[in-house]
């Protein structure tokens, strides 16, 4: 069934406008990195970069844009496939085979989010790829990447899939979307004030941690990046400030995946007792 | 080794305001049965099937496919439903699409497949994208791929939705095949010709209430006659002496009642006028819809 699910999934033209949109931005990026040169750039009192800072730079900046686009992808696709494949009357089928119903649930609705995961992986994997190419560095911690990206996708990817059965399609992808906006400015918020304690006593700061608590859908990109980002850079003093990078404690990386797998058996309950 | 294949009992079943199913809503459907379940538009045929398929939770009773609940995967090994609406993926091909459902099915060829294609006259399409196909052709081969192999009970919700008067021919000897190989049948159509041919049994529903339950021949009413076909049927009211009604090589003889009919037969073929048939005037299955329709439920 999951195969089903995945080759229906596969078959959107969707997946073809964001394939050659993900190819157009790697094909831009590239050019754009090669086109970089370290020592022409200056950090702070004038020290020129190194190859890790460029890379730092080179990594945060797609790392944003990548992440709206996969956060995008997932948030599309999850919010849609149930509900279309309800409409289409295609569920009540899968649903009258011998098969159970938390069988027709995980696969139609984990193939999304594997689609996304490939795409995740291939996006992020590729333009640190290219970006060693230019500027060689050495990754925090390539594991914590990996690992971090189903964490953080599933995250969105169960929110998204309980909506849609809730409220529908539209409304699952609109609510899913400004949501995850607030959860990453709330994100920043928190890291901003990592590097100033003054802040952890306002109200600001604590509605700030309740969001990320509540709605953890940026923990995992974070750490995503935390874990593809180089080592010994001068830039990561700097743009910590922003809200790049920073370190984030164990629980806070589980903690998504716990959430979205507390989500995705909501979601079954409420499917379960569903007419297909 | 219980003979019952569908056993619902004390169902009922809400759709918002809409009860879809009455209170208690029971039923029993033996093995091998082909049952046709005819009702109004609205009246809860639909949300019955799809109850015992598990597709529709209802509100209270319980409902076993095969002695399991419909939850149970294993009460749907060898059933076939095919819904009144469906939309298939425009991508795949009828083969695709096939591939998909054996997949999770496991029980049948795909030589089966490709002969039921051809027993509907659409196994040219076989390669087609569906999404190329007209209505009528996706219906020809949504029938194909839920009626091939040897099921062990086929639910048919509108089975002839969409298909010319040949398609229609097709899955009423689909159907009356699949009855003989002794699957069990449960059939929702508004045909009511379709249905008269190949089930033997029927249910009404009215109001999401089961008000009849029977043998096609125990519901079919006697109408008060015998029709005799005979090449002479003036002569043959003569030597009757029939008040009957000549109708083309029908007499129309009046019968007070089902016990004379023995009698008349004897007469008639005393009579010495050539006759090639006679049969009880009872009610067609439009009849018999009519009047459980329109409130006469006590035949049940």
């Amino acid at each position: 069934m999951f195969l089903n699910a995945l080759e229906h999934m596969a078959r959107r033209k969707l997946l073809l406008i964001v394939g050659i949109l993900s190819l157009c931005y790697l094909l831009m990026f590239w050019r754009g990195i090669a086109s970089a040169d370290p020592q022409s750039m200056r950090i702070d009192s004038g020290i020129p970069a190194s190859n890790a800072d460029l890379a730092y730079a080179a990594l945060s900046i797609a790392g944003s844009m990548l992440s709206v686009m996969v956060w995008g992808l997932t948030i599309v696709l999850g919010a849609s496939i149930l509900p279309d494949e309800m409409e289409a009357g295609r569920m009540s089928i899968w649903a009258a085979l011998p098969q159970s119903r938390f069988k027709v649930y995980a696969s139609t609705t984990f193939a999304p989010l594997v689609v996304s995961l490939i795409f995740g992986y291939l996006l992020f994997g590729l333009t640190a790829i290219i970006t060693s190419f230019y500027a060689p560095f050495t990754p925090s911690s390539i594991p914590l990447a990996v690992l971090s990206m189903p964490v953080w996708l599933s995250a969105t990817w169960a929110f998204v899939i309980l909506f849609s059965m809730i409220v529908g399609k539209i409304p699952a992808m609109l609510i899913t979307f400004i949501l995850e906006g607030f959860a990453v400015g709330m994100g920043n918020m928190v890291e901003l004030a990592k590097g100033v304690p003054e802040l952890h006593e306002s109200t600001f700061y604590t509605v700030a941690r309740v969001v990320t608590f509540i709605l953890p859908f940026e923990r995992g990109y974070r750490s995503v990046q935390m874990g593809l980002l180089p080592k010994a850079s001068m830039l990561e003093e700097a743009l910590a400030f922003m809200g790049f990078g920073g370190d984030l404690p164990l629980w806070e990386i589980i903690y998504p995946g716990v959430w979205a797998a507390v989500l995705f058996f909501i979601g079954y309950r409420i499917f379960l007792k569903k007419d297909l | 080794m219980t003979n019952t294949a569908i056993r619902v009992e004390g169902i009922s079943k809400r759709f918002g305001r809409t009860q879809a199913l009455a209170e208690n809503f029971s039923i029993e459907i033996a093995k091998g049965q082909s049952l046709a379940i005819l009702g109004a538009n609205g009246a809860g045929k639909t949300t019955l099937m799809r109850a015992v398929l598990g597709l529709a939770i209802p509100d209270s009773g319980t409902i076993s496919l095969y002695g399991l609940p419909p939850a149970d995967p294993g009460s749907r090994i060898s059933v076939r439903f095919l819904p009144e609406r469906i939309s298939f993926p425009k991508w795949a091909t009828p083969l695709q699409m096939y591939r998909q459902l054996e997949r999770v099915r496991r029980e049948g060829r795909e030589i089966d497949f490709i002969h039921q294609a051809e027993t509907m006259q659409c196994g040219d399409l076989l390669k087609r994208k569906l999404g190329k196909m007209s209505k009528g052709q996706r219906q020809r081969i949504a029938v194909a791929l839920m009626t091939c192999g040897n099921p062990q009970t086929v639910f048919l919700d509108e089975p002839s939705s969409g298909l010319d008067p040949a398609g229609r021919m097709l899955v009423r000897s689909i159907v009356a095949e699949l009855a003989d190989q002794g699957c069990t049948v449960v059939l929702n159509s508004h045909l009511l010709g379709e249905v008269e041919q190949v089930c033997d049994w029927a249910a009404f529903i009215h109001n999401g209430a089961l008000v009849a339950h029977d043998r096609l021949d125990d519901l079919s009413q006697f109408k008060g006659s015998a029709v005799i076909d005979t090449p002479e049927p003036v002569a043959m009211k003569a030597v009757l002496n029939s008040p009957g009604i000549v109708n083309g090589k029908t007499l129309v003889h009046p019968l007070p009642s089902e016990d004379g009919f023995a009698k008349l037969a004897e007469q008639i073929a005393q009579s010495g006028v050539e006759f090639t048939g006679i049969q009880l005037h009872k009610e067609s299955l439009e009849d018999i819809f009519m009047r459980i329709m329109e409130g006469e439920t006590d035949v049940s």
